[in-house]
């Protein structure tokens, strides 16, 4: 019975939900047909009434659709529902009725046939699925479909026909009163921003459809292209309490204002007389332009740098619209500012949102003078030109401009260090015995070795250090300290091989210990005197600043007395508060100085700080109370106090000069006016030799009149530069036309020396010029093989340039031919004075070689200068060189070892002479340094040394004085003063020769 | 004047001071006073006060007290007679009383210019010895005044005040009417500013130490790097004060200072009898090779009058040695009668060969051919020993000695082992000293320097025979007797170190280290005691 019941009510729900859908597809079709006919008589805009209304009819219609659906459902209702069954089993319904009857007992009935009955019945209906019964096609009428179409066509039409949609949308949301009298609607059918960005952004303007947020920087430009929705000529833009106003053209309204502040937007419409303000919200979000972030990197606080020197300074700044400047910003002692453009997009060509910058600063630029304490900050400007330019400003940092003397003091904890790792290892040296057994030898090294290696380490980093800075400190020089470096790298490399796999007997190793001790004992007591030296230098040097601030404060205190404003005494006080910080300082230097340096050098008394501050304190105070006669009077007493204190100082320095340096300064002092008598024979030897050369040519000349092999030399060198000038016109471009250039400059020096007579300055000319030719021809062979270039152009380039090059070599050998003939037009006198030109120079060699066997064992065993020993042992070199070329008869290669060696004992005593004035500048932080870092092999500094291989220079080495020639020759082909050619011309050749 | 260490430079240098303070307007000590000198001190212009300006300059300061008190109760407040009395206070080392009483006299009767300098030097003597301590001996005879930090020295100056005096009076006979003042500076700066010389005048010529004014002037031996022969030097200006009253200031320099030389060494005890140290000895012996003796006649009147230092150096050798050879050839009683002499007005020359009944170049020839004419002073490689510089400690800052040094070897080697000592590197420090003294075996100081790391290394034997030959030709050389002494404790002998830590200490008894080792070396009770309270007194510093 259950199943029956069941069975019945599937079909049933069927059945209703059949009827839904008709009756929801009628429902749709009426409905929308109203909503439609609705929309269409609303328009965009509708008044609340006519809405209700409006929707009132729509749900009736509806409602009807609904009603006509779901009629056929009265038909089925309790046991009729068994009627569908008739069409698919005849008969069924009948029994099925029966057996709903006869679901209850009744009396007198007989139960088993009740069964029997309702399960014959289930069964039937089991073989009868209820989509069988009442399929849904069945539901499809007609009618249903028209329903269907129509309900579809109206939906199709709302949302494809704008007024329809429009009037629909307007219905759903009716216009609603505002206070001001205006409703509230749907008047905006489109709208469209277009953003023109501030110039300084760089940005490309922008267009966004529909936008509900406007987001913008401030000082964009928006432009709004409004298409209503109603028939509206006029409107505003509501932007906060600014209002825009619209202009209609083309049916479109336009209005345009910049972005300010972030506000709400509103969009009013008038169409008639009614203001209608669009429904949708909208906002505009002023973005700000953020001030640019700018850290400073380098230097930190308390650094000290150089005023007169360009300093690295190291910032990352970043800016969300980019970047425009970056100033750094100087606060002086008296507290003025200085401010100076350290960057600029402008040279950048871009506005960087991310900047990580080096760069230099010049303090002294900027106002700081040496002994400056300054403060030191960045600034970074942003390009907004709206409401900018925003700043942002780094941390503030404090720097010191180091004074000479505070130069000074930055080297002494250095060498200090230094002296103390130096006497660490002479200590380790003398106190600990080579062990006989090799792995203890071994370890024993192995330690020295590093401790030496911090020594090298020190001494290098110092020699840089004074490299480095404007000017070294007289006290230390970087031409000993170098010296030092180099001669225990030596000695360790020298050592070390006796610790290698190799073994070595104990007294070799103790014979190299022994030299490293001396070593050791020598560059202690040069570090050691430098150090007392640089001490008194320091506090002689911070005296002297002292004694140059006073006397600014006097000219202060002068303008004071005259102007009595307010601004000079500000100036004044700021003198003073240097003079007082530089005070401190000599105080700290004099105490450093009293524990560091004997006291026969320092005599305590005078050297009392203790007074001068006391009168700069009275000073201050008088000034500050206004007391310009007093502040004067302390004035003049700081002045006798200070004057003591310098004298003092100077005569302590003196003393240990002359104490500890005497006998060095003695010898330096023979050794110059020696090298200086070597370098005037030298000299003498030198010219004598190239006279020899010159009277050889003019005879040479004499003999084969002016024409001659002379003269087919000047026609080669007429046909060079011929070729030369026609591939210069032949459009040679880039990179070769620099070698070119070259080259065609080269010809025409050989050329002209070919007439003064100089063959040896010619044919390294002409040389040159072949040097030069060939790069310019294996580029162009090289180009012509890869690309043809137009009508094959580039493959005759080649060509020519090879001829050029050809005819530049031949020149060359046609000079060197023409030499040799030169020497054999001496006259049997002068070959004689040749001779005994060779046994002259093997004697001045001798003497050169012994002054450098003095110099490198200078008094206390202490090198005088390293590399004026090194020149000497290069001049003894060249020397030797000449002498053998002389012997030989070759008085040209002679005479260039002569003029070169001559040139290395000038520079020897110029290096002397410059170590004796304490300006160890030149050498130490240029020549001495280059020197220095290049020592990595072998070779010394010619203290001693045996194995150094000394290069005999060839005419490459000559570079300066051939770039005098080219000077001189350039100088020859100006006009000259008439009535005095020759006269001018005759000049020059003299100092060519 | 002088001490043993820089005797005869010293010396020399002094006759050229004695000239200066006289140029300057105050007297000079010990020279007999020239008349510019009493210039300095009086107003010639007072006749009535002459006897008391000529007293006080003859140090006749008991008749100059009474001439004074005479004179004030004739005159009453005489602005002249109220100036010597200041003078004579401070002669008496009342220097406020004096400062007083000249202010007196100058606002009583005008302001000439010598009672000016006067005040100033009183003035000045009055601010450098504000804050001295006063110890005097129980009866009150000899009173000894110092700053603070030369405590220590006031006992031993004491117990050498009164051994001088002793000997100095059986020698001369003359009894010092007393009290005996001794006044020792903390610096050679103070002595300058007590005493109208310059701190350069001091460092160059050697002058330590003065009598002058009724008082002995010391520099204290803290003052110097090395020391010096204090006690000596104490005992050289008590014999000046003396010949001084007792020639009424005629005794010419060279006189004076042969006879301070003969016995400088007299509170020791003993027989009088000169110890020519070595240096002299040198210079005396290689002026006897090369005849290059002074004769009396150049040194008169005045050492100050040769040419150099070395001349004036020798001199004073010379005279020392005549006057050794007078008095203990002659005999004492004919030098006291000699001294009488010439406080009657006699030439010195004169006086001593009238007292010897033979004429002074007869004297002159005997003394002549009684020097040493042999070698002895000599040092390895024949030389004399040198002389070394006098080196005034400059405060608390860095010494360099190496300065001294005058082989330069030496002096590199010795500069090193200074700076590897410094760093506490003391092994290493010996290696380079033993270079240094191989350099130079006769210098006193790389000697001393090597054996005091050569102690420090454990090498007693070697750091003694170091020391010992230079402690023998430097017997001023406080570091040489100091280390020897402590070589000598450390090989067991203490009865040879006790003498060479005594002689140390009586050169610098600053030093810690020969007062802790006398301690442990001496056999007397009350040494000991001294010294190791010095010992414990300087360690505490």
């Amino acid at each position: 019975m259950a199943s029956i019941r069941t069975t019945l009510a599937g079909l049933r729900r069927r059945t209703r939900l059949q009827a839904a859908a008709r009756g929801a597809t009628y429902g749709a079709a009426t409905g929308g047909l109203a909503l439609a006919c609705a929309g269409a008589m609303a328009g965009p805009v509708v008044a609340p009434a006519f809405a209700w209304f409006a929707w009132g009819a729509v749900t009736a219609a509806a409602a009807a659709g609904v009603v006509l659906g779901l009629a056929p459902l009265r038909a089925l209702a309790g046991d009729r529902l068994t009627s569908v069954l008739e069409a698919k089993v005849p008969g069924l319904p009948s029994r099925v009725r029966t057996a709903l009857q006869l679901r209850e007992r009744t009396p007198g009935s007989s139960d088993a046939l009740r069964e029997a009955h309702l399960g014959a019945v289930a069964a039937g209906l089991a073989r009868v699925p209820a989509p069988e019964v009442l399929p849904w096609r069945t539901v499809g009428t007609p009618l249903l479909g028209a329903a269907g179409l129509v309900a579809c066509a109206v939906l199709l039409l709302t949302l494809g026909y704008a007024p329809l949609r429009s009037g629909v949308s307007s219905l759903a949301r009716p216009a609603s009163p505002l206070a001001d009298g205006s409703l509230r609607a749907r008047v905006v059918a489109g709208l469209e921003a277009r953003l023109s960005f501030p110039s300084y952004l760089r940005r490309s303007s922008d267009v966004l459809a529909d936008p509900v947020r406007i987001t913008a920087p401030r000082g964009t430009t928006v432009e709004l292209r409004i298409r209503p929705s109603i028939d509206a000529r006029r409107g505003r833009v509501l932007i906060g309490a600014q209002e825009v106003r619209l202009r209609a053209q083309d049916g479109v309204l336009t209005g345009r204002f910049v972005v300010r502040e972030s506000a709400g937007l509103a969009i009013r419409l008038l169409e008639g007389t009614q203001w209608y303000e669009d429904r949708q919200a909208r906002s505009l979000n002023a973005l700000p332009d953020d001030r640019p972030e700018i850290e400073l990197i380098s230097p930190p606080t308390g650094a000290w740098v150089q005023a007169d020197t360009p300093q690295p300074v190291q910032f990352r700044a970043g800016d969300d619209a980019g970047l425009a400047e970056v100033h750094a910003v100087v606060r002086l002692p008296g507290g003025t500012e200085r401010r100076h453009r350290v960057w600029t997009s402008l040279r950048a060509g871009a506005t960087p949102t991310e900047l990580d910058e080096v760069i230099t600063l010049l303090p002294a630029a900027l106002g700081v003078r040496a002994g400056d304490q300054f403060e030191l900050w960045l600034e970074a400007t942003d390009g907004d030109v709206v409401t900018g330019p925003n700043v942002g400003r780094s941390a503030t940092v404090v720097l010191e401009a180091a004074s000479e003397a505070q130069h000074l003091s930055q080297h002494i904890p250095r060498l200090h260090d230094i002296l103390g790792a130096t006497l660490d290892v002479l200590g380790d040296r003398l106190e600990q015995p080579i062990p006989e057994a090799t792995a203890g030898a071994q370890t024993r090294f192995a330690s020295l070795r590093g401790k030496t290696e911090t020594v090298v380490a020190g001494l290098d980093s110092l020699v840089k250090a004074l490299g480095e800075g404007s000017d070294v400190p007289s006290g230390l020089d970087p031409d000993d300290l170098g010296g030092a470096k180099r001669r225990l790298e030596r000695l360790l490399r020298r050592e070390g091989r006796l610790y290698g796999g190799r073994k070595a007997a104990l007294s070799q190793r103790a014979r190299v210990d022994g030299r490293a001790v001396r070593e050791l004992e020598t560059d202690a007591l040069l570090f050691e005197d430098m150090l007392s030296v640089a001490h008194v230098d320091e506090a002689a040097a911070l005296a002297q600043e002292l004694e140059r601030l006073r006397t600014r404060i006097g000219e202060l205190l002068s303008e004071l007395k005259a102007s009595d404003s307010e601004e000079a005494r500000r100036a004044l006080m700021a003198e003073v508060a240097r003079a007082e910080r530089r005070l401190r300082d000599l105080m700290r230097s004099l105490a450093k100085m009293a524990t560091q340096v004997p006291t026969e050098f320092v005599n305590q008394e005078a050297m009392a700080a203790e007074q001068p501050e006391s009168s700069l304190t009275d000073l201050r105070g008088a000034v500050q109370s206004g007391d310009l006669d007093a502040a004067a009077k302390h004035l003049q007493d700081l002045q006798d106090q200070l004057s003591r204190l310098t004298d003092s100082l100077r005569e302590g320095g003196l003393r240990m000069q002359q104490q500890r340096q005497g006998p060095r300064n003695e010898a330096m002092a023979k050794a110059q006016e020696q090298l200086s008598m070597l370098a005037d024979e030298q000299g003498r030897l030198a010219q004598r030799s190239a006279q020899r050369m010159r009277d050889a040519f003019e005879r040479t000349r004499g003999q084969s009149g002016q024409g001659g092999a002379g003269e087919a030399l000047r026609r080669e060198a007429d046909a060079l530069q011929e070729q030369l000038e026609a591939l210069s016109g032949d459009g040679v471009g880039g990179t070769r036309r620099q070698a070119l250039d070259q080259a065609m400059q080269r010809a025409r020096d050989t050329r002209d020396l070919l007439d003064s007579g100089d063959l040896s300055e010619a044919r390294s000319m002409a040389g040159a010029t072949a040097r030069s030719m060939r790069q310019v021809a294996d580029g162009m062979e090289m180009e012509a093989r890869m690309f043809q270039g137009h009508d094959g152009r580039a493959g005759e380039r080649a060509e020519n340039a090879r001829k050029a090059s050809e005819l530049a070599q031949g020149l060359e050998q046609g000079i060197d031919r023409q030499m040799p003939k030169q020497a054999d037009q001496m006259t049997p006198q002068q070959q004689a004075q040749m001779r005994a030109d060779a046994r002259a120079q093997s004697e001045l060699r001798k003497q050169t070689q012994k002054l450098r066997e003095a110099m490198t064992q200078g008094p206390g065993g202490l090198p005088l200068s390293p590399d004026a020993s090194r020149d000497l042992q290069q001049a003894e070199q060249q020397m030797g060189e000449a002498q053998r070329r002389l012997q030989q008869g070759k008085g040209r290669e002679a005479t260039g070892q002569q003029q070169a060696a001559t040139d290395q004992l000038q520079r020897a005593a110029q290096q002397l002479r410059q170590k004796q004035e304490g300006k160890g500048k030149g050498k130490g932080g240029g020549s001495g340094q280059q020197r220095a870092s290049g020592d990595s092999g072998e070779t010394g500094d010619g203290e001693g040394t045996t194995d150094e291989v000394v290069r005999i220079p060839d005419s490459d080495d000559f570079r300066a004085p051939q770039a005098m020639r080219r000077r001189l020759l350039d100088a020859m082909r100006q006009p000259s003063p008439a009535g005095y050619e020759r006269a001018v011309d005759r000049y020059y050749r003299e100092l060519l020769r | 004047m002088t001490a043993p260490m820089r005797t005869w430079l010293a010396t020399a240098a002094m006759a050229a001071v004695g000239v200066l303070l006289w140029s300057r307007g105050v007297s000079a000590g010990p020279a007999p006073a020239p008349p510019s000198a009493a210039s300095a001190l009086v107003d010639t212009a007072a006749p009535p006060t002459a006897p008391l300006r000529r007293a006080i300059d003859a140090l006749q300061l008991e008749e100059a007290e009474g001439l004074c008190a005479a004179l004030e109760a004739k005159l009453g407040r005489d602005p002249a007679v109220t100036y010597y009395r200041g003078v004579l206070k401070f002669y008496r080392g009342d220097y406020a009383g004096a400062l007083a009483a000249i202010d007196d006299a100058l606002a009583a009767g005008g302001s000439p210019p010598p009672w000016e300098q006067m005040r100033a030097l009183v003035l000045d003597t009055l601010e450098v010895t504000r804050g001295f301590a006063r110890t005097a001996s129980p009866d009150g005879r000899y009173v000894v005044t110092y700053s603070a930090a030369d405590a220590l020295l006031a006992p031993y100056a004491l117990d050498v005040l009164a051994k001088t005096d002793r000997a100095v009076e059986a020698a001369l006979g003359l009894r010092l009417p007393g009290p005996v003042r001794l006044e020792i500076f903390p610096s050679a700066s103070a002595l300058a500013q007590v005493s109208a010389l310059t701190v350069e005048q001091i460092e160059t010529t050697g002058t330590i130490a003065l009598s002058k004014w009724d008082r002995l002037m010391v520099t204290s031996p803290r003052a110097l790097v090395r020391g010096y022969a204090w006690a000596d030097t104490i005992n050289h200006e008590f014999v000046h004060m003396v010949v001084s009253r007792m020639t009424g200031e005629r005794a010419p320099v060279w006189l004076q200072e042969g006879l301070a030389k003969l016995m400088e060494r007299q509170w020791r005890g003993g027989e009088l009898r000169l110890r020519l140290d070595p240096s002299a000895r040198g210079l005396i012996e290689t002026a006897v090779r090369e005849s290059g003796l002074i004769s009396f006649d150049e040194m008169h009147p005045s050492i100050a009058m040769l040419p150099s230092q070395d001349a004036a150096a020798l001199a004073f050798a010379e005279v020392a040695t005549f006057m050794d050879r007078y008095a203990t050839g002659q005999g004492l009683a004919v030098l006291r009668t000699a001294l009488g002499h010439i406080r009657s007005g006699v030439d010195a020359r004169d006086a001593l060969g009238k007292a010897a009944g033979q004429p002074f170049a007869q004297l002159e020839r005997r003394w002549r051919a009684g020097l040493p004419r042999g070698k002895a002073g000599a040092g390895p490689g024949g030389a004399a020993p040198r002389r070394l510089k006098l080196r005034l400690a400059g405060g608390e800052g860095k010494q360099d000695e190496s300065l001294d040094v005058v082989q330069e070897e030496a002096r590199r080697f010795l500069r090193l082992g200074d700076l590897l000592w410094d760093r506490g590197r003391t092994r290493a420090a010996a290696a380079e000293y033993e270079k240094a003294h191989a350099a130079d075996a006769d210098d006193p100081i790389v000697a001393s320097r090597f054996a005091r790391a050569a102690l420090d290394a454990g090498q007693h034997a070697r750091a003694r025979d170091a020391i010992a030959p230079v402690a023998e030709r430097y017997p001023d050389h406080g570091p040489a007797h100091a280390v020897l002494g402590a070589a000598e404790l450390a090989l067991g002998r203490p009865e040879r170190a006790a003498p060479a830590l005594r002689d140390a200490v009586m050169i610098n008894p600053f030093d810690p280290q020969p007062q802790c080792d006398l301690a442990r070396s001496t056999t007397f009770d009350a040494e000991r005691l001294w010294a190791q309270n010095a010992c414990d007194l300087l360690r505490r510093r």
